[in-house]
């Protein structure tokens, strides 16, 4: 597996997302691993197991700002919001497997025989993808998209 | 006449399909699933059955909420008028589509782009019940919580990550928080609603930022259940039930969405007063409806499992690590095989990312951990086991106790009758519960001794919890009783009222065992007393071993009632599990009052239903 020099890429497709999807705050900025609230200090989640503001029923995300259903757009396809899991999904990176790796995969509707590949390619290329701990989502996803455009039978699932 | 009139009344409304007869219907109205549809409570004889639902948008007929065959009618009667009702009600639609002769021919067919894009977007081929267990140091999971999961086809190939959770739990304002705000949520002060969000949105709240072991089981429903179940969960969009934490509760909406597709099974009738999470469990399980279960492991579930598997020495290295970088290029470490290295710098990671929960502003500790990161994805060599799953839940014992004991206090013989409404504490049966939590509610002991029968406890609340410390973590344990019990105040056996609490740290020096110590406070009211109401401080300190066969239990306790005298007792208890729902303890105490002391020994068989 080839690892990829992408940082002058980088800039050229970033630019292509000047309005974040899902709205201005929605999380585009976020670093891995942050949102990691803490432990419920409300004692009314002692009697009640609810939340606070609108229950909602579609799968809306209350919690950062963003006003899509679970899936953004990027680039014209849709995915998982990484933004919500960017702890989750730079562990799975790293280690190369696990289920924000295999969900950001679905979501993007790589096939079940390309995934082993997709987690290896993703795997293998770690270091361009989380170059920090200040690593934004924007960064994560605009590099993932060049790392999988430049593997042959994963370029499909990002064009 | 009056029939006659009825008929033609009937026939004026339903004149499409006059082989309902109103007769029909009205038996059609008793039917378990129409009335589990409309969310009503099993009415005890001589009481109107009423609908849970506080909300009159779920109903078409104005006296709905208390009357069956009247909503049935006006059902029929309404989605046939107003086609459009049928995108609000696709549940009713469906299920009087397949009952209701002739109903299914006369609908006006309407599109409802609406419900139908729910339906693919959610796309459900099977329903898993979740359970979050209890934590032991959050008292709002201590009960644990269950909420349903559905999940697309070919999941397991998949990820749960995208699948639908799908929560009943209360509405709270946002500025909500403080004890009035609990109280007021005890009491249906709160409107409880239906609410979905992405599952992993679940698994962050329940394994990280709570540290709770999720279950998983799958249910054994058929297809055309999951198509009137998902119709009907589409109903309950924005109806309000108000919310109660002890019976009306998470999991017993959750039993009434089961009766709606499977009323054979009358799950929500089998909990009339409290519905305990894990309680309706087991209900499930009961009824056959669980086909397989999955074991996801909190955070600090898998940490702990990991640090288990080093010795002292790597566990000091991964402590090390954890806040110094350079230990990875140290002699100790190196000294190490590789597989315990790996697992020294993924056990650090995991354990700063455990610290960093509700302080994720510490850039410190970020760049770290992205350090660490760095090095897994360098030396992943060989997959990270995953924490085994320990007994489930459901399996552990029931949560309402009985029990019986005899035995003799300061010479005389006595036996107690005891009754406890839930749930489970330190010598109760381990398997299945958290270790160190003793969480028990409302229990009432009454005591034969000579010629009396007198009430020799009734505790309101009692919590102990007990979390042992180590290198890694330091929580505190503590402990609070409030309730009414019997102590031996000036020659004379006195019924007192009391509140303590306490607070300290436990040990685990050996594997399976506690030792502990607490300060405490006690406040107490006995007209024996020189003050009437009298504030106690005082110690606690015990050892508790947990063995394959029960639990032992040796602790002592004294508080020095403030102008007047001290109390001492210690205790030691053994208990024995039996295979049936069932425990013997063996419990031997001896107390000193001012300078008075006897002894209490006792033998007691616990029954758990």
């Amino acid at each position: 597996m080839k690892k990829l020099l992408i940082a002058s890429t980088l800039f050229a497709s970033s630019s292509a997302m000047a309005v974040a999807p899902g709205g201005p705050n929605c999380g585009w900025g976020n670093m891995i691993f942050e949102g990691q609230a803490g432990a419920g200090s409300h004692i009314v989640a002692l009697t009640t197991n609810g939340s606070s503001g609108n229950a909602s029923f579609g799968m809306t995300f209350g919690t950062n700002g963003c006003s899509t259903e679970g899936k953004l757009t990027y680039g014209g396809k849709e995915m998982i919001d990484v933004s919500l899991i960017m702890d989750e999904f730079s562990e799975d990176v790293a280690r190369g497997e696990g289920e924000a790796l295999t969900a950001v995969a679905v979501s993007l509707g790589v096939d079940a025989q390309d995934r082993a590949l997709f987690a290896e390619t993703l795997h293998n290329n770690f270091d361009a993808i989380f170059p920090s701990e200040e690593a934004t989502t924007e960064h994560v996803v605009s590099t993932m998209f060049v790392v999988l455009k430049e593997e042959k039978s994963l370029a499909k699932y990002v064009s | 006449m009056r029939s006659a009139l009825l008929f033609l009344l009937t026939f004026c409304c339903f004149h499409s399909f006059a082989f309902s007869t109103s007769t029909d219907l009205k038996q059609l109205a008793q039917d378990p699933k129409w009335a589990a549809m409309l969310h009503y409570s099993a009415a005890e004889p001589g009481e109107q059955a009423m609908s849970f639902v506080d909300d009159d948008d779920f109903f078409l007929a104005p006296n709905g909420v208390s009357d069956l065959y009247a909503e049935l009618q006006a059902s029929i009667k309404q989605l046939i008028a107003k086609p459009e009702l049928q995108c609000l009600f696709p549940g009713r639609t469906l299920w009087l589509s397949q009952v209701v002769n002739g109903f299914k021919d006369t609908l006006p067919s309407i599109d409802c782009p609406e419900y139908q894009d729910w339906r693919k977007r959610v796309n459900t081929d099977s329903v898993v019940l979740v359970f979050a267990s209890s934590q032991l140091n959050s008292p709002s999971s201590m009960y644990g919580h269950t909420f349903f999961r559905f999940d697309p086809p070919n999941v397991k190939a998949e990820s749960t990550y995208l699948s639908y959770a799908l929560n009943f739990g209360a509405n709270l304002p946002a500025d909500a928080g403080g004890i009035g705000y609990a109280i007021k949520g005890l009491t249906g002060g709160y409107p409880g609603y239906f609410a979905a969000n992405p599952y992993f949105e679940k698994i962050k709240e329940y394994t990280r930022t709570e540290n709770r072991d999720m279950w998983e089981y799958k249910l054994d429903l058929s297809d055309s259940e999951i198509d009137l179940l998902m119709a009907h969960v589409w109903e309950m969009r924005d109806i309000n039930f108000d919310y109660f934490f002890f019976d009306e509760n998470c999991s017993f909406r959750l039993l009434e969405l089961i009766d709606v597709v499977q009323s054979e099974t009358d799950l929500s009738a089998q909990f009339p007063g409290t519905a305990t999470p894990i309680d309706t469990v087991r209900a499930f399980e009961a009824a056959n409806l669980i086909k397989e279960t999955n074991y996801r492991p909190s955070v600090m579930t898998q940490l702990e499992f990991q640090l288990a598997q080093l010795n002292e020495e790597q566990r000091a290295l991964t402590h090390l690590l954890a806040y110094d970088l350079s230990i990875m290029d140290s002699e100790r470490f190196k000294q190490q095989d590789k597989a315990s290295q790996q697992l020294v710098i993924d056990s650090a990671y995991r354990y700063l990312r455990y610290k960093s929960i509700g302080n994720f502003d510490d850039k410190s500790i970020n760049k770290r951990s992205f350090k660490l990161l760095k090095s897994i994805n360098k030396t992943q060599f060989k997959k990270v086991a995953k924490a085994p799953a320990p007994k489930s839940p459901e399996k552990g014992h029931k949560t309402g106790l009985m029990a019986l004991s005899a035995g003799d206090s300061a010479g005389k013989a006595f036996v107690d009758m005891t009754y406890r409404t839930t749930y489970h504490d330190l010598l109760d049966p381990i398997l299945g519960y958290p270790d160190g939590m003793s969480l028990n509610m409302g229990k009432l002991v009454v005591r034969a001794i000579g010629d009396d029968i007198k009430l020799q406890q009734a505790e309101l609340l009692d919590i102990t919890s007990l979390s042992a410390r180590n290198l890694f973590l330091s929580p505190l344990s503590w402990q609070t009783n409030v309730g009414l019990e019997r102590q031996w105040t000036k020659g004379k056996d006195t019924l007192v009222a009391q509140g303590r609490a306490g607070v300290g740290v436990t040990y685990e020096l050996i594997a399976n065992s506690q030792l502990f110590a607490m300060v405490t406070a006690r406040l107490e009211y006995n007209d024996k007393l020189k003050n009437e109401l009298s504030i106690a401080p005082g110690w606690q300190a015990g050892y508790r071993q947990v063995f394959e066969f029960g639990n032992l239990l040796i602790e002592s306790k004294k508080h020095f009632v403030l102008d007047d005298f001290s109390r001492f007792e210690t205790k030691l208890a053994q208990s024995f599990d039996l295979k049936e729902q069932g425990a013997l303890i063996i419990e031997w105490q001896y107390n000193k009052v001012d300078d008075e002391s006897f002894n209490e020994a006792s033998l007691q068989y616990r029954y758990y239903f």
